[in-house]
C-alpha cells in the first residue's frame, strides 16, 4: 500500500511539474492543462489511500493540529507539502477547464501565475518527500542516504514525463511529431541519469556494511533487476530511441505509449524494492 | 531525575523471567511483546560462549520515535520516561519504522491467547487498556514506578541481573554501576542516547 502511495507522489508532482513547465511556454495547451490536474488529483487519491491504511483512520486530522511536530517529523511535513500542493495545483490548473471557467483568475493572470510558481514550489517536494521520510530511518542504512531523496524525484520526473505521453497518446494532434519528440527526448535523459544515479546507488551502498550489503543484495532479485532496469528503464530507453530515429513513422504513437507504460511499472517496481529491500541494523 | 536501568550480562541466564512477568503485568495481546531476550554467540571456540541480553524500551533521551511522531502521541516526560498517548495516535507506525531498538509494536490485531473470542477474565480487564490501531511499547511499568514500586521485571528477576534508578543521582546504585563497570548502550553511535545500561558484557 506504501508503494502505490509513494508511486501515486511521485507521478502526481512529475507530471504537474512537466506540465507546468509547458503551461509557461504555452506549448501543448490541450495536454498541459489535464496534466495540471491529474497531478493533484493523483497526489489526492494517493493521500486517501494512505489514510485508510493507517492504524486508527478516524484520528487522521491530528495530523493538522499539532503544527510544532513540523519542527522534526517528515510524515507531517509530508502531510502539509501534499496538502497544499493539492490545493494549489487544483486552483491553478482547475480554470483551463470549461466546468470551471468561472472562476475568477485563470493561468496567465496575476493571481493565476503567483498560485502556479507557488504549487510547482511544492510539486518539486512531492516526489522528493518519500524519499526524506524513509531517508531520516538511520536503522535501515539502505533507505539512511541523501541519493534516495535524488533517485525518488528523478524517477518522479521520468514518470511525470511519461503520463504526458500516455496523455498525448488519447489526443496526438494536440502535440504533434515535435511534441512527442520533446516528450521522448525528456524522457531518455531522464531515463539516463535515473540509471547511473540507481547504479551508483546500488555501488555505494553495497559498501557501507554487512547490513547494507544484504539489503543489496535484496535489491538484486530478478524482480527487481528484470522489473526496474530492464523492462523499467533500458527496454523504454531503447524504444524512444527507435522513435525518435523514425520519425513520422505511424508507429511512433504506439512505441512511446508502450515506453510510458514501461516507464511507470519501472518506477511502481523501483519504489516496491527498495522499500522492500530495507534491512535493519542488528540491535547488537 | 531520570529514571535508567542497568542490566548485568554476565548474571543473565536468558529464563525470560522478566519477559514472562511483563507480560503478566501489562496483559498484552498475543504477539505484542514489551519486551525481549536476544541470545547471540560471543567469542571463538574454545572459548565461545551464549550471551543473553536483554531488550526493554530504551527510554532514550534523544528518541528517534519522538522525532518521527507526526501527532505528537510519544512524548518524553520530566523524568526521563518515554510514554505514548493512546489517544493522539493515528496509527501511522512511523515511530516503528524509526526505533533502532525494533521495540515498538502496532496493535494492529488484539488477539487472545487461548479460544479465539473467550477471554480469561485478566484478558478482559486488560483489554480496556488498549487502543487498535496504536502503537505500544514498554512503559517502564510507569504505574507501579507511580506506588513507589520497581518495574515488573527488575523485580522478578531471579539472578538480580537488573537495576533501576536514578541515573542523574551520582550515588544511585545504577550510576555506581555504570562508573564502576563501565556500562555501555546499544548503538550509542546514533545519538539515541540510550537510558538502559549493559554491563559485564
Amino acid at each position: 500500500m506504501v508503494v502505490v502511495y509513494v508511486f501515486l507522489a511521485g507521478c502526481g508532482g512529475g507530471v504537474f511539474l512537466f506540465s507546468f513547465m509547458l503551461s509557461l511556454l504555452q506549448w501543448y495547451e490541450p495536454v498541459a492543462r489535464i496534466g495540471l490536474v491529474a497531478g493533484p488529483v493523483l497526489v489526492a487519491i494517493g493521500s486517501i489511500m494512505l489514510i485508510f491504511d493507517l492504524g486508527s483512520p478516524a484520528r487522521c486530522y491530528r495530523l493538522f493540529t499539532t503544527p510544532r511536530t513540523l519542527a522534526s517529523s517528515w510524515m507531517i511535513r509530508g502531510s502539509w507539502i501534499l496538502s497544499v500542493f493539492i490545493i494549489l495545483g487544483l486552483t491553478y490548473g482547475l480554470p483551463s477547464f470549461g466546468l470551471f471557467a468561472w472562476l475568477p483568475w485563470s493561468k496567465t493572470s496575476v493571481t493565476g501565475s503567483l498560485i502556479g510558481v507557488a504549487a510547482a514550489f511544492f510539486a518539486v517536494f512531492v516526489p522528493i518527500y518519500p524519499g526524506l521520510l524513509l531517508g531520516v530511518i538511520k536503522s535501515i542504512p539502505l533507505w539512511n542516504t541523501p541519493a534516495l531523496p535524488l533517485l525518488f524525484f528523478l524517477s518522479g520526473l521520468d514518470m511525470g514525463v511519461a503520463l504526458l505521453t500516455l496523455v498525448s497518446a488519447v489526443i496526438p494532434e494536440a502535440v504533434g511529431v515535435e511534441g512527442f519528440h520533446l516528450l521522448a527526448g525528456a524522457d531518455v535523459v531522464l531515463i539516463a541519469l535515473l540509471f547511473i544515479a540507481l547504479l551508483a546507488y546500488i555501488e555505494l551502498t553495497r559498501q557501507r556494511g554487512e547490513t547494507a550489503a544484504k539489503s543489496v543484495h535484496l535489491l538484486k532479485r530478478p524482480l527487481c533487476v528484470i522489473g526496474v532496469i530492464l523492462f523499467g528503464m533500458l527496454l523504454p530507453l531503447a524504444l524512444l530511441i527507435v522513435s525518435t530515429l523514425a520519425s513520422g513513422n505511424v508507429l511512433m504513437v504506439p512505441i512511446e505509449t508502450l515506453a510510458g507504460i514501461l516507464v511507470l511499472v519501472g518506477g511502481l517496481l523501483l519504489r516496491y524494492s527498495v522499500i522492500t529491500s530495507g534491512v535493519r541494523l542488528p540491535v547488537r | 531525575m531520570r529514571y535508567g536501568m542497568v542490566i548485568d550480562l554476565k548474571r543473565c541466564v536468558g529464563c525470560n523471567a522478566c519477559t514472562v512477568a511483563c507480560r503478566a503485568k501489562n496483559g498484552t495481546p498475543a504477539g505484542i511483546h514489551y519486551h525481549r531476550v536476544e541470545k547471540h554467540e560471543v567469542g571463538k571456540y574454545p572459548t565461545a560462549r551464549m550471551e543473553f541480553r536483554p531488550i526493554p524500551c530504551m527510554h532514550c533521551q534523544e528518541p528517534a520515535c519522538l522525532e518521527v511522531c507526526p501527532t505528537g502521541a510519544t512524548y518524553k516526560r520530566g523524568d526521563g520516561l518515554v510514554l505514548i498517548d493512546q489517544d493522539k495516535c493515528i496509527g501511522c507506525r512511523y515511530c516503528i519504522l524509526a526505533c533502532p531498538y525494533d521495540v515498538r509494536q502496532s496493535l494492529t490485531r488484539i488477539e487472545n491467547y487461548f479460544e479465539h473470542d473467550l477471554a480469561t477474565p485478566y484478558e478482559a480487564k486488560k483489554r480496556q487498556d488498549f487502543d487498535k490501531g496504536t502503537a505500544v511499547k514498554c512503559t517502564f511499568c510507569v504505574d507501579r514506578l507511580e506506588e513507589g514500586l520497581m518495574p515488573a521485571c527488575v523485580d522478578t528477576c531471579p539472578t538480580l541481573a537488573r537495576t533501576f534508578g536514578d541515573l542523574d543521582d551520582p550515588t544511585s546504585e545504577v550510576s555506581i554501576l555504570i562508573v564502576r563497570n563501565r556500562g555501555t548502550v546499544l548503538k550509542e553511535e546514533l545519538g539515541t542516547k540510550p537510558s538502559v545500561y549493559y554491563i559485564n558484557g
